[in-house]
Parts: C-alpha cells; structure tokens; sequence
C-alpha cells in the first residue's frame, strides 16, 4: 500500500461504479481528499439521501421522494394521456422536450427474449388497471431496438381488448444528421412513418 | 489487421454510457465478440447494422490474441424488417440465433453454419405461414452439419423403406441412433421400451413432417401443413433430440420468455 489505508478504501468504493476503473478511483479519492469538508459532507449526505428517500412511485413506477410522484400527483397533467417508457432516465429525456403533458409508466426495463427476461420481470400488470381507468390513448415509447420492439408488440396486443388508442413514437432519423449516411433499416422506417406537410 | 466480413448479428448487450459488444456470426471466422464504440449515439454510424438478426457487412480491427475485437465499420446487407415487426418471426429468428450462439465456440470458421443460417432467415423473412417449420428444418440441417444427422428413409432396425403413412400408427424414435423403426419393429422395440430413455414415441403425422422437413427445399417449408399436436410433438422431438447429442445444451431463453407472453 502507498497510500493511506482511508484513501485505499475510498478508491475501492469508487472503482465498483460502472465505468470506473482502478486509476479513475484512485485520481478520484485523492480529489475527494483535497474538497474542502463542508463539501464532502454535502456529497456524503446526497448519497446517503439517495438511497433513504428515493423509492418507486406508486402509481408509474418511476423513481421519486413523495409518493405518488409529482407528476402522478399534477392535476394539470391530462390524464387520458399515458406515455410507457423503459427506464427513469427515458422520463427525464422526455420531460426535457415539454411536449408531453400526459402521465408515464415505466416499465423497469424491455423484454429481451435473449437474456430471458419477460413480463414477469416488467411492470407490465400494474399498467393494465391504469389503463381501464378512463385513459384515451397508451403511448408506447420504447428503445428503437430488438427488446424495444419486442416489447412494443406484445403491449400493443396485449392492450387491445381494453379499446384504447395505442400508439408507438415515430422511428427515423435523427436530427443533424445526414440522409445519404442513414441505414436501410432506419430509412424505410422514416418512410414508412412519413406525414403529411 | 483489418479484416471484412458478412455476418449475423447474435447478440448485442449495452457497454458503458455508448457502447455495445457485439456477437456475430460471420462467414470467414465463425463466431466473434467485438466492441462497436459509440454504437448507442442517436448519431452512430452503425445505425441498425448491430441489431440481432441483422445481415451485416463488417469490418473489424482483428487481433489474432484479444478476445474482444474492435468493430470499425458494419452496414446493413439486409435488415430482415419483417421478422423484426412481427411477434412470431421474431420469436422463431431469436430462438435459432441464440442456438447458434449456445453451440458454437469463438472463431471456429463454418461455412456450412453460416449459409444455413442466412438461409432460414432469409425464408423466415418471406414466409407467409407455418413460421415454426423453419426453426424445425433448421433444427434438423443443424444436427447434418454436427455429424448426427437424422435418418428418415429407412427403418433403423431392418433397413425396410419407411412409408410412415399411416394414421393410427406409432413409430418409435431412438435417439441414439438418430432414426426411425417401421411399424414391426417398432411394436419390439415398443415392448423392450423401456430400454431406453433414447427412444421416444412419434405419431405417425409428426413422423411424416419430420421426414418432408428433412427433404423439402428450405424455400418451400412454409408449404408444409400438420396439426397443432403435431407440431408440438416436432417440437419436442428435435429438442430431446439436441439434447441428446449436444452435452449442456440449455433450454433456449428466447423460446421460454415467448412461451410466457400468453398473446
């Protein structure tokens, strides 16, 4: 050991994050020894605050301090709107663009058949008594891949006997990029969901 | 060195904040595992080239000693848009991907593998119906290509032509010798039956499908008809029969969780 056994230890903790590797941890425990201590305890209380006040909000599963969350609890959100995702952080990009208004379910993941996971894993039955509750259209918003589509398809047939719209957001190009670099998969989906100008 | 392939992508899993690692398929290696950088980016150059179930063009740095390749370039050859947007496609196409994956080593180069491979997608993908024939047929080609192919023409026993038409009887398969007894000798090897946990009882219409299975040009699979009870019987028959010859093959993943989804 080089290094004091505290900073040992600090690098160990930080080199299980995903992404962090035995130098990272290491560059940044001796950071954290140079933070003043007002700063480190702020950042030792958020970590500790994240894991005793964010739970899984009752009613979309998303992750939240009040339960339900606010955006469940909003009552200027429309209600006859729910907008499916994945995961939390798909929450997050979609709130960013403010053009959704509607309420969220997130599911916790995707169906990938090939890792073995299915809807048992999922939060898929706590959406269905949602659904029956006066919702006009279910919009599912899943990665644009093989687990994203799986799962796509199976909700989509799995919401038809309740009579509500179910709708997919549109697959295609990104914005920025250039037609000619597109692949064909991509291309014929932005073709397929083209609209009228 | 850089180095250009077709390949099938089997799997793809997230690494890092961008990343994937890819497994492939590919004509001139057989399986590989290689990391495709920034492969998750709304902007990525690979685009949907590292879906599973995709025909892609690829290009790696290849290093004779990692493990783990680096992907540089790969373009879609062909999409196999249908088997992606439809439940049942799909569920047949991931079952016969995680197959491969399950019973090939890395950089093990088959030729034969390969081209099977691309050619039950390739009618996965144009088939009108019967979409499970062609995991069947695939199944079937799969043990040829392993060396314990089945044999349909003739009794196993007393080397008699095999007719398997009739509607009422039972043919007992062994699955150590990979074949069929005809109706006599199946009524011996019924009754010594239980010599065996490798024999197992056929109705003669799933017989029948196994043997057309067995002869018809993969391109006129979907032409095939047999009753639900017989394709269930197929089923079972081909998975005991993979089993019994390819030591720790596991259930299949992808067959399980689409057994699940009850729609």
């Amino acid at each position: 050991m080089y290094t004091a056994e505290s900073v040992e230890q600090l690098a160990e903790q930080f080199a299980q994050l995903p992404g962090i590797g035995r130098k990272t941890a290491h560059r940044l425990a001796l950071y954290i020894l140079k933070m003043e201590r007002e700063e480190v305890t702020t950042l030792a209380q958020a970590l500790v605050n994240v894991k005793d006040k964010v739970r899984y909000c009752s009613v979309c599963s998303n992750i939240t301090e009040s339960d339900p969350c606010r955006i469940c609890s909003d009552v200027k959100r429309d209600q006859s709107f729910i907008c499916v995702v994945e995961e939390p952080s798909d929450v997050l990009a979609l709130e960013k663009t403010r053009e959704f208004r509607g309420l969220y379910h997130v599911l916790g993941g995707a169906l990938s058949p090939l890792d073995g996971i299915g809807p048992d894993e999922l939060r898929v039955k706590e959406l269905l008594p949602r659904v029956s509750n006066g919702v006009q259209e279910v919009i599912l918003a899943m990665n644009p891949n093989v687990e994203g589509e799986a799962t796509t398809l199976y909700l989509s047939k799995l919401l038809k006997p309740f009579g509500v719209k179910v709708t997919r957001i549109a697959r295609g190009l990104p914005m920025g990029s250039d037609l000619e670099f597109a692949d064909e998969a991509t291309l014929s989906r932005a073709l397929e969901g083209r609209v009228a100008v | 060195m850089i180095e250009k392939t077709d390949a099938i992508v089997l799997k793809s899993m997230r690494y890092r904040d961008t990343s994937k690692i890819v497994t492939f398929y590919t004509r001139r290696y057989g399986k590989i595992k290689a990391i495709a950088k920034g492969a998750r980016d709304s902007k990525s150059k690979f685009g949907a080239a590292l879906e599973p179930m995709t025909l892609s063009s690829l290009v790696i740095y290849k290093k004779e000693q990692r493990e783990l390749q680096l992907v540089s370039q790969c373009d879609i050859v062909k999409p196999y848009k249908r088997i992606h947007s439809e439940m049942e496609r799909m569920a047949v196409a991931l079952s016969i991907v995680e197959l491969i994956n399950q019973l090939t080593h890395d950089e093990e180069e088959n030729l034969a593998l390969f081209l099977l491979l691309v050619k039950t997608l390739d009618c996965l993908e144009k088939s009108e119906r019967m979409f499970e024939s062609h995991f069947f047929a695939f199944e079937i080609r799969l043990a040829l290509l392993f060396g314990f192919a089945l044999h349909l023409e003739n009794c196993i026993s007393c080397g008699r032509k095999l007719e398997l038409n009739g509607a009422k009887t039972a043919y007992i398969l062994d699955l150590s010798k990979g074949g069929i007894y005809c109706p006599t000798c199946s009524a011996t090897a019924g009754k010594l039956g239980a010599q065996g946990h490798s024999q197992y009882r056929l109705r003669a219409e799933a017989a029948q499908s196994l043997k057309l299975l067995h002869h018809l040009d993969m391109d006129n699979i979907q032409n095939l008809e047999y009753t639900t009870e017989a394709g269930n019987e197929l089923n079972e028959t081909l998975r005991l029969y993979l089993q019994y010859h390819i030591e720790g093959l596991k259930p299949l993943k992808a067959a399980k969780v689409f057994q699940s989804l009850h729609v």
